[in-house]
């Protein structure tokens, strides 16, 4: 563990990079049943303010986490699933 | 990704077993219209593997927005826009003079195209399934055709080996860690103008809220109910004395046969007391968190260029 701990520290330090952190949702980090959520932070309702969306691998559905925030501090609460076509998106999870 | 070109971002997706990668149409107020299969150039579904993703590229420079997608099997695929929403058949991904399910052990991994230097040709960025991070960059020749270089190890793994969870620093790490299979995606996060990575996660075990709940059962069994049975056991042995008539005896002083039948009277009428039966159902309890060890969840993890 300590070598795991020094090697990633080395690797944060050398790269490009500042070390990761987890988006919260309220107080909790966003966490997802049976992961594979592929987010992602964009505007899509174009009303300026990037939305976030996270897909789960757990009955394939979409996330939709609305930004109360703005674009450089973005700040999430809860979700909604998203709908296409009126109907909560589901993709075949497992 | 902007997959129709009308100038407003969709969604298109895979799915675990969906078998196909589908299309949602964005209004452009964040409506989106029922999702569509997308298609081969027959005009038919096709069925990308199971725990399908993609993105998308306009790799040969022809305007078309092109798909790259990775499932279990056949790995990282391209396949070539043909217009309308329809694709050419698939073929390994090219990198590094090679392929790049050749070039390294693909498994469970997340590709994503974007110009990261700048240069005005798309780089890949590539995640796979150990939790490491890849750049292969991007050039264009004179008509327009990507292709990649083969690549250079960015981060061998992007998760703290210490999380700021309650008593997550006790966990055992035996089924992963976190940061396993990432799910890239890049944003400018923070608005600084550079672009940073948005990344999901897979890990085993028992999820944080898992952990605060058997802390907490564990804490009222120590706390409340050890010291409760502790003294209830006691009210018991003095009454059970008393009905043997050997009121204010240490157990010390008993013979052995006195001894036994105190234990064991004491134990039956435990058996039915309500002390004994809130220690049993906590203690199942307990039982029950320690055995979730392979419950899979994953996280949303930034990690913000310098």
């Amino acid at each position: 563990m300590l070598y795991l701990f020094l090697s990633m520290s080395f690797l944060e330090a050398t790269s490009g990079f500042q070390p990761a952190f987890r988006v919260k949702a309220g107080d909790a980090y966003i966490s997802v049943d049976a992961a594979h959520s592929a987010p992602v932070y964009e505007d899509l309702d174009g009303d300026g303010v990037k939305e976030l969306l996270v897909g789960q691998f757990a009955q394939g559905r979409i996330r939709l986490y609305k930004n109360y925030g703005t674009n450089t501090e973005p700040i999430f609460k809860d979700f909604t699933w998203l709908e296409a076509g009126e109907q909560e998106v589901c993709l075949s999870g497992g | 990704m902007d997959l129709d070109g009308d100038g407003i971002k969709d969604v298109i997706s895979g799915g675990a077993y969906a078998k196909q990668l589908t299309f949602f149409k964005n209004d452009g107020k964040g409506n989106f219209a029922e999702g569509v299969a997308l298609k081969n150039e027959r005009g038919e579904v096709f069925d990308p593997g199971s725990h399908a993703n993609v993105t998308t590229v306009d790799w040969n420079g022809d305007g078309i927005l092109d798909l790259v997608y990775y499932a279990s099997i056949p790995k990282v695929q391209l396949r070539l826009g043909k217009g309308d929403l329809r694709y050419g058949e698939p073929q390994p991904l090219p990198a590094g003079g090679s392929t790049l399910n050749d070039l390294l052990r693909v498994r469970d991994a997340r590709v994503v195209f974007y110009d990261w230097d700048g240069d005005g040709a798309e780089d890949l960025i590539f995640g796979n399934g150990d939790g490491s991070i890849r750049f292969f960059k991007g050039s264009r020749d004179a008509s327009g055709q990507l292709s990649l270089d083969g690549g250079t190890l960015w981060l061998e793994s992007f998760s703290p080996s210490k999380l700021e969870i309650i008593d997550f620093d006790r966990m055992e790490f035996k089924n992963g860690r976190p940061g396993q299979r990432p799910t890239i995606t890049v944003t400018d996060w923070n608005g600084d103008g550079k672009p940073d990575l948005l990344v999901g996660d897979l890990f085993r075990g028992p999820t944080p809220q898992d952990r605060i709940a058997q802390n907490e059962v564990y804490r009222e069994l120590r706390d409340r109910e050890f010291p409760n049975l502790r003294q209830t056991r006691a009210l018991l042995e003095q009454k059970v004395l008393a009905e043997m008539g050997l009121e204010g005896h240490a157990e010390k002083d008993l013979s052995a046969e006195q001894k036994e039948t105190l234990r064991q009277s004491v134990a039956k009428r435990l058996e039915s007391h309500p002390v004994q039966l809130k220690m049993n159902r906590l203690s199942r309890q307990l039982d029950e968190y320690s055995a979730i060890t392979f419950r899979n969840y994953g996280y949303v993890w930034v990690i913000l260029s310098r």
